[in-house]
């Protein structure tokens, strides 16, 4: 009986160590980003910028259903597809969003919010 | 000595394999790091030592999760890429080479972090075919300069052997986690090298400030 139970307690334990190496709660909700990434360069005619803002568009939403926050870059790299179709609003929209929820990213959505607004003022 | 002490040793003994496997060598200095703090990291694309053209952009993709995940705003990586190509730094090898005071200026990151691809991809010899994906990275502090972090690992995947050890399970665990289309083995192994060199006891990066302090992992 002793033995049974310091075997299961054995058997906890390597099932914890295991566990305590490969998996986890995710803190961010991650959806396509990375997959896209990996197309942008990979399979690029997989992932035109229409193709891009569609699927990150989707994430957002998933991750606000799910009360997951939304993985860092994603609404930077939303803005940065916007930007590259042209839409210089939802451009500019998609990058405060990733500032207002990162702060980290404040001054380098501060350079792109001006470089934008010097391309547009040629 | 009766079956069931003799499956009480044998576990014990790979409990204590596993244990010890994770946390033998003596424990990373993380002095630079927690004096430094750094809340963001930026994502030099990687440094390519192989022939493998698309080895740097397939790693990009698989780098920012899991940095994200130790609790670290991670900038977002193509964007950082495609500024570095407008602003006159076409491949990853110049993008290496930027000066640090010019990365803090115009994108504000805290730390850097530079990764060398050293092996990718498959690897041929007389009896098998091994894909193998091994890198090295160095976390540094974008002030100063200071090195606050680095680590490297290798990830085997050989399709010959069964069983494959600690290493083996770890690829495959990582592997049964990932859906889609894509069948290049390379970017499993990534982050199977990613998820080692990341969260390896004792050596791994500590923590950022998006870590939820209950959970101590």
């Amino acid at each position: 009986m002793l033995l049974r139970r310091s075997l299961m307690a054995v058997g906890l334990l390597s099932l914890m160590t295991i566990a305590g190496c490969a998996g986890k709660k995710e803190i961010f909700y991650w959806g396509e980003y990375e997959g896209l990434v990996y197309d942008m360069y990979i399979n690029p005619g997989s992932a035109d910028t229409t193709t891009q803002i569609s699927k990150l568009t989707t994430d957002i939403q998933k991750a606000e259903a799910k009360n997951m926050p939304i993985a860092p870059g994603v609404h930077a790299h939303l803005g940065y597809m916007y930007a590259l179709e042209g839409d210089i609003g939802q451009a500019k929209a998609a990058f405060l969003t990733e500032k207002t929820l990162f702060p980290e990213s404040a001054s380098f959505i501060d350079g792109m919010m001006s470089r934008i607004d010097g391309v547009k003022k040629q | 000595m009766n079956y069931l002490t003799r499956i009480a040793i044998l576990s014990t003994l790979i409990s204590t394999a596993l244990v010890t496997g994770c946390a033998s060598t003596p424990p990373y200095n993380y002095e630079a790091l927690l004096a430094a703090s750094p809340r963001s990291i930026v994502v030099i694309p990687p440094k390519n030592n192989t022939v493998e053209v698309d080895a740097p952009y397939i790693y990009l993709s698989t780098i920012s999760r899991p940095l994200a995940e130790k609790g670290y705003y991670v900038f977002p990586v193509a964007v950082i890429d495609n500024f570095m190509k407008e602003n006159g730094l076409p491949t990853p090898e110049e993008m290496n080479n930027v000066p640090l005071d010019k990365i803090y200026e115009n994108i504000g990151a805290d730390a850097v972090l530079y990764v060398n691809i050293n092996q990718w991809g498959q690897k041929y010899n007389v009896v098998s075919s091994k894909a193998m994906v091994s890198v090295s990275m160095k976390l540094v502090d974008a002030r100063t300069g200071n090195l606050l972090w680095d680590g490297a690992a290798s990830v085997v995947k050989d399709p010959g052997a069964s069983g494959g050890g600690l290493v083996g399970m770890l690829v495959s665990a990582v592997a049964n986690q990932i859906v889609g289309s894509i069948s290049d083995a390379t970017p499993q192994l990534a982050r199977a090298a990613n998820e080692t060199v990341l969260n390896a006891p004792n050596q791994g990066l500590l923590k950022g400030p998006y870590a939820p302090v209950s959970n101590p992992k």
